[in-house]
């Protein structure tokens, strides 16, 4: 035994790595490794550690495992026969018939025909608008007017698009350091988005149902911005962090695409990662996540988890087109009354357990509601503006 | 086992990747039987526990079932099951309320980052030369030699603890550890530990 590096010897080392360090020995590790000539020590020494040590399972376990998988596979073909419908909704009719085939088409005629007094302009859209709070307290809609700069810059903000601010343009100007005091917030209210471009290039969507608190102009040492809903950043690179905060998380990047959902009430948070990496912060820990990964975070449970998703499909909603995958119904029709600003009521019998995906266009509210209720086997008409889903029977 | 696989079928990785996505259950037992040996090993070294590890390894394949409608890979297949194990194997720790212990004292990034064995280290480490090397040192060494070692430096079991597991005395384990120690130090010279 030599006992080379004071009280932490190599021994110290295997339990560390074994986990079977005592609460006193990971106190010693945690001092000796803040050494750099012991951290770089520990480096070699872990991977000789890992070379060494080589359980393997036996011929048997692999056997028997292999079978379990197997017969998951099976059962879940069968359970996704019974229990998976999928939904899916485009607005032309072509894609339509596509999808569900012609006896599908033949119930769309047939719905049609029996409701065809459901119209749907009947519907009342969302009447807010979206509202950009300045930090005098005014409160300005950026679809009618357009922002002019207080303290006498006059600058518009506003780009050729309506739905879109740019703050990046004046940032050359505004070199009083107050700025970066001075915050600005936008609303979004269901059925509307809305991007901001702030003053060091970030390119943020807003997801309806969402608001984002930022200061006009960044300083030289923070990028923070706060965040209710649900937003995509893709964040210019640079050396100084960009940080997300929201109720119960935080989201700390250098340069980097990222989705991140917040809303208030809701069970879950979540974080997925288009490109670069992440660092995302509870409460209680932190965690790094890669690209194509969503971390997901129970509120109730304080528990956090990390998977593999399809990010790029996940994250449509900013060009427009809303990605579902696997919710309940009342998760979906929650959704579709966010994404288009209607209100939906569901007084269907639909078990909670049944899963839908689906893909909604923004545009067609109509072709997206006439789908779910092929799939779902519903029916629905409109009563005062409102939407009111019921079971066919 | 990997070897008599009889689908040369799958050789090249698009069709593979294909194949998963269909839902083709045997991509599914050959990627099993090619993968499972070595990520049941890695996932052992971080959560040091037989039934844990099975768990975990066995999810991460259902799961990749489970997905493989929207399965988008980036990079390797080889990469992306080791980074799904690596993540399987961090929620189970953190569910056992395993690295309580590290948070309390502000120890968990250097535990996570650190002294977890990340899934890009651990492709590296397999086939390197660092692992041939101590692997063939250390089985050269006598049976019993071996096991000590093992028990002591790979597993972090106590002098005593092993000898009143083997029935030998405490003299005998240090007389056989400095067996082992000093044929290693002369084998892995280049590597300067132990």
């Amino acid at each position: 035994m030599q006992e080379k590096k004071g009280v932490v010897t190599d021994f110290v080392l295997s339990k560390m790595l074994s986990g079977r360090a005592s609460d006193q020995e990971v106190e010693l590790f945690v001092e000796w490794i803040k050494n750099i000539d012991n951290e770089r020590y520990f480096e070699q020494f872990k991977e000789v550690w890992h070379a060494a040590q080589n359980i393997q399972p036996g011929e048997e376990l692999i056997d028997r495992s292999l079978k379990s998988l197997l017969i998951y596979i099976r059962n879940s073909k069968r359970r996704e026969l019974f229990r998976k419908r999928l939904l899916y909704i485009a607005s032309s009719a072509a894609v339509i018939l596509l999808i569900f085939g012609l006896f599908s088409l033949f119930e769309i005629l047939k719905i049609s025909g029996r409701y065809d007094n459901v119209l749907f302009s009947d519907l009342k859209y969302n009447s807010e608008s979206i509202k950009v709070e300045l930090a005098d307290g005014r409160i300005i809609n950026p679809l009618k007017e357009s922002i002019e700069m207080i303290d006498g810059y006059h600058q518009s903000l506003t780009t050729t698009n309506p739905r879109e601010i740019d703050y990046s343009k004046e940032s050359l100007l505004l070199t009083d350091k107050s700025d970066s005091l001075k915050y600005n917030s936008v609303s979004i209210p269901a059925g509307e988005r809305f991007v901001i471009i702030l003053s060091d290039g970030t390119k943020v969507y807003l997801h309806s149902n969402s608001c984002l608190r930022y200061p006009v102009s960044f300083n030289s040492e923070s990028r923070d911005v706060t965040l209710v809903g649900r937003a995509y950043f893709d964040v210019k690179k640079s050396d100084v962090p960009f940080i997300v905060k929201t109720d119960d998380l935080s989201v700390e990047v250098l340069g980097t695409t990222f989705d991140i959902e917040s809303k208030k009430g809701s069970d879950n948070s979540s974080v997925i990662l288009i490109e670069g990496s992440v660092k995302v912060h509870t409460g209680k820990e932190s965690r790094i996540i890669s690209p194509d990964e969503m971390f997901f975070f129970n509120r109730k449970q304080g528990e956090s988890s990390v998977s593999c998703v399809d990010s790029k499909s996940m994250t449509q909603w900013k060009d427009g087109i809303l990605v579902l995958k696997e919710l309940s119904f009342n998760e979906l029709i929650e959704s579709l009354s966010s994404w288009y600003g209607v209100e939906i009521i569901n007084r269907s019998s639909i078990s909670e357990s049944e899963r839908f995906n689906g893909k909604f266009d923004r545009e067609n509210i109509e072709a997206a509601i006439k789908t779910v209720a092929i799939s779902a086997k519903v029916r629905y008409r409109i009563d005062k503006g409102r939407l009111i889903i019921v079971d066919y029977k | 086992m990997q070897d008599n696989t009889p689908n040369n079928f799958f050789s090249s990785n698009k069709t593979l990747l294909d194949a998963l996505k269909d839902g083709k259950e045997e991509a599914y037992e050959y990627i099993f039987l090619k993968y499972y040996t070595n990520l049941y090993s890695y996932a052992f070294r971080i959560l040091n526990n037989e039934s844990d590890t099975k768990e975990c390894i066995q999810s991460t394949f259902c799961h990749l079932w489970d997905i493989r409608k929207s399965l988008n890979i980036n990079d390797s297949l080889k990469s992306y099951l080791y980074r799904s194990v690596y993540n399987g194997c961090i929620d189970i720790i953190r569910k056992k309320r395993v690295l309580e212990k590290y948070e309390e004292k502000g120890f968990l990034d250097i535990y996570m980052y650190g002294v977890v064995q990340n899934p890009e280290a651990e492709i590296k480490l397999q086939g390197s030369e660092t692992r041939k090397a101590v692997q063939n040192s250390i089985n050269s060494l006598p049976e019993r030699c071996r096991e000590i070692f093992i028990r002591c430096r790979v597993m972090g079991y106590s002098h005593a603890e092993i000898a009143s597991s083997l029935n030998i005395s405490v003299k005998t384990v240090e007389n056989q550890m400095t067996i082992a120690l000093t044929k290693l130090r002369e084998k892995l010279k280049n590597f300067i530990l132990f």
